[in-house]
């Protein structure tokens, strides 16, 4: 189990699906992860291995229209710069069709980890 | 602050659509990773207390910061140093938080070398990396008017010319112990290879043999040297005892082969080779024997430094007149471009196989840089000290 709210994922790599086949919303997963990785600054000194989730719903029009975390670092500092990295995008290239109707929703996890 | 230019990007889930039962509408949470190194880790300097305690803190903070794993910050901090420090002694203690000292080094001697000794030590304690504020750097400089051999800390502190041929000094190579340099000097007139012992100051004739004699590099265990021979014709890669003789030629090409780096292990050489046209860089057995295979992959790819913890292996690529540094898997594959602004060229992997050192040409002076291949910069080293070229680090 991953993620939370009692939602179900799974975890590929490399935008291949546990089935083996590629994931068909790759390509729009990439974008999502080039937008927030380029919003997030994470904060100093902070030790390895904190991850903050936060869920991102995406409309049609690519407008993101919800912010939430769903699953705290522990860390208030790197809780608040991932969700001040998702409210700075605000929008991304329309989702997908078959991604959610009506809209599509996303946990992305920030992830801090050292060189 | 942390730009994405520096940091390590990593794209490591997706999620495979799922439906949960309860939910009726057509959508379900996907996952995106999205990983930062964070920054450097925040360590805050506490006074120093001695004699020279002022100058021991000062170059303790600028090793922490050239490692690469840590930011020096005025407040706050995960970690805090505090010390003392006599002209040939310092002690330090390192803190987290408000618990007990992480690590309590000291070191005597030398005071830089006593300090860098100790930011090692704080640098291999708290990031389990190695440190390279100990490590020297070797270095051909042409500031007399000849191209004589240098060494200097890898803070371009502690120069020393440890050559006066006045003829030419080229391809200098540290062992790993840092006691003993490699060279090759024309000071008979032609190209023979030498070792120098830095404790002694003694140097000794290695190979003096007909013809070429050039480019030895030491094995890690610094029992065998690898070099290039033209004895039995063109230029060829031999490996040979470092006291000398016990020669075993390891290639017979119509090319000439140059600049053998070794595995860590030992088992294997890097080198350069123009037998199929343009040079390129090839790996082949230490002990001999067939299973050469080339790692570059097009242009013109020469001086290869096989990173210490084995996995990567940097070279000169040349192309519109102009090297670069460049490096690639040790298996082969893609080349990455690691430095390219104006001409860079000998690169030379740091004992922590983090850090390179390699020589760029820019206005028509040449200065030795070293970069740090995960921040991607590049701090110069030497200033104002002639054309400083053909860089190579001890302990690696």
């Amino acid at each position: 189990m991953e993620g939370s709210e009692g939602l179900v994922t799974a975890k590929g790599g490399g935008g291949i699906g546990r089935s083996g086949q590629p994931n068909p919303f790759a390509g729009y997963f990439q974008k999502v992860f080039q937008e927030m990785y380029a919003a997030w600054t994470p904060p100093l000194g902070l030790d390895s291995g904190l991850v903050a989730r936060v869920l991102i719903r995406v409309e049609k029009s690519g407008a993101i229209t919800k912010v939430s975390l769903v699953a705290s670092s522990g860390n208030r500092t790197m809780d608040d710069s991932a969700l001040a990295a998702a409210n700075r995008v605000k929008k991304l290239p329309p989702p997908p069709e078959d991604l959610g109707s009506p809209f599509a929703e996303i946990i992305v996890h920030f992830k801090i980890q050292r060189p | 602050m942390t730009l994405p230019s520096r940091s390590i990007v990593r794209l490591l889930a997706f999620a495979a659509l799922a439906l949960l039962p309860h939910v009726d509408s057509l959508f379900a949470a996907h996952d995106v990773e999205v990983v930062k190194p964070g920054d450097v880790i925040a360590i805050r300097m506490a006074a120093f207390g001695g004699p020279s305690g002022a100058e021991a803190a000062k170059i303790l903070a600028a090793d922490l910061d050239r490692s690469g794993w840590f930011k020096v910050v005025g407040n706050g901090g995960e970690y805090v140093v505090e010390g003392s420090a006599s002209a040939s002694s310092v002690q330090g203690k390192v803190f987290k938080a408000a618990g007990a000292p992480v690590i309590s080094p000291s070191a005597s001697g030398n005071l830089r070398r006593a300090v860098h000794e100790v930011a090692d030590a704080i640098v291999e304690k708290i990031t389990g990396n190695k440190g390279i504020a100990r490590a020297r750097i070797a270095f051909i400089s042409d500031k007399s008017g000849r191209k004589e051999l240098y060494v200097t800390d890898y803070d371009f502190h502690n120069v020393a010319r440890l050559t006066s041929d006045a003829s030419i000094v080229t391809a200098p190579a540290f062992n790993r112990a840092g006691t003993k340099i490699a060279f090759t000097s024309y000071r008979s007139g032609y190209p023979d290879v030498y070792v120098a012992d830095l404790a002694s100051g003694a140097r000794r004739v290695i190979a003096r043999y007909p013809g070429l004699n050039s480019g030895a590099a030491f094995s890690p265990d610094g029992a065998r040297l690898a070099l290039t021979l033209s004895k039995d014709g063109n230029p060829e890669l031999y490996v040979m005892s470092a006291a000398g003789g016990n020669l075993q030629r390891l290639t017979r090409t119509r090319g000439g082969e140059s600049s053998p780096s070794w595995s860590p292990d030992g088992k294997q050489i890097a080198y350069s080779s123009d037998d199929g046209g343009r040079p390129q860089i090839y790996v082949i057995p230490a002990a001999g024997g067939g299973g050469v295979r080339r790692v570059s992959s097009g242009g013109y790819c020469t001086e290869p430094s096989w990173s210490p913890d084995g996995k990567q292996i940097a070279y000169s690529t040349m192309s519109g007149g102009r090297f670069a540094v460049a490096s690639v898997a040790a298996s082969g594959g893609e080349a990455r471009t690691l430095a390219s602004e104006g001409s860079c060229e000998d690169p030379d992997w740091a004992p922590n196989s983090r850090h390179l050192v390699f020589a760029r040409t820019v206005g028509g002076r040449t200065d030795l840089y070293i970069l740090d291949t995960v921040r991607k910069d590049a701090v110069q080293l030497t200033k104002n000290f002639g054309n400083c070229t053909q860089p190579s680090w001890s302990g690696r």
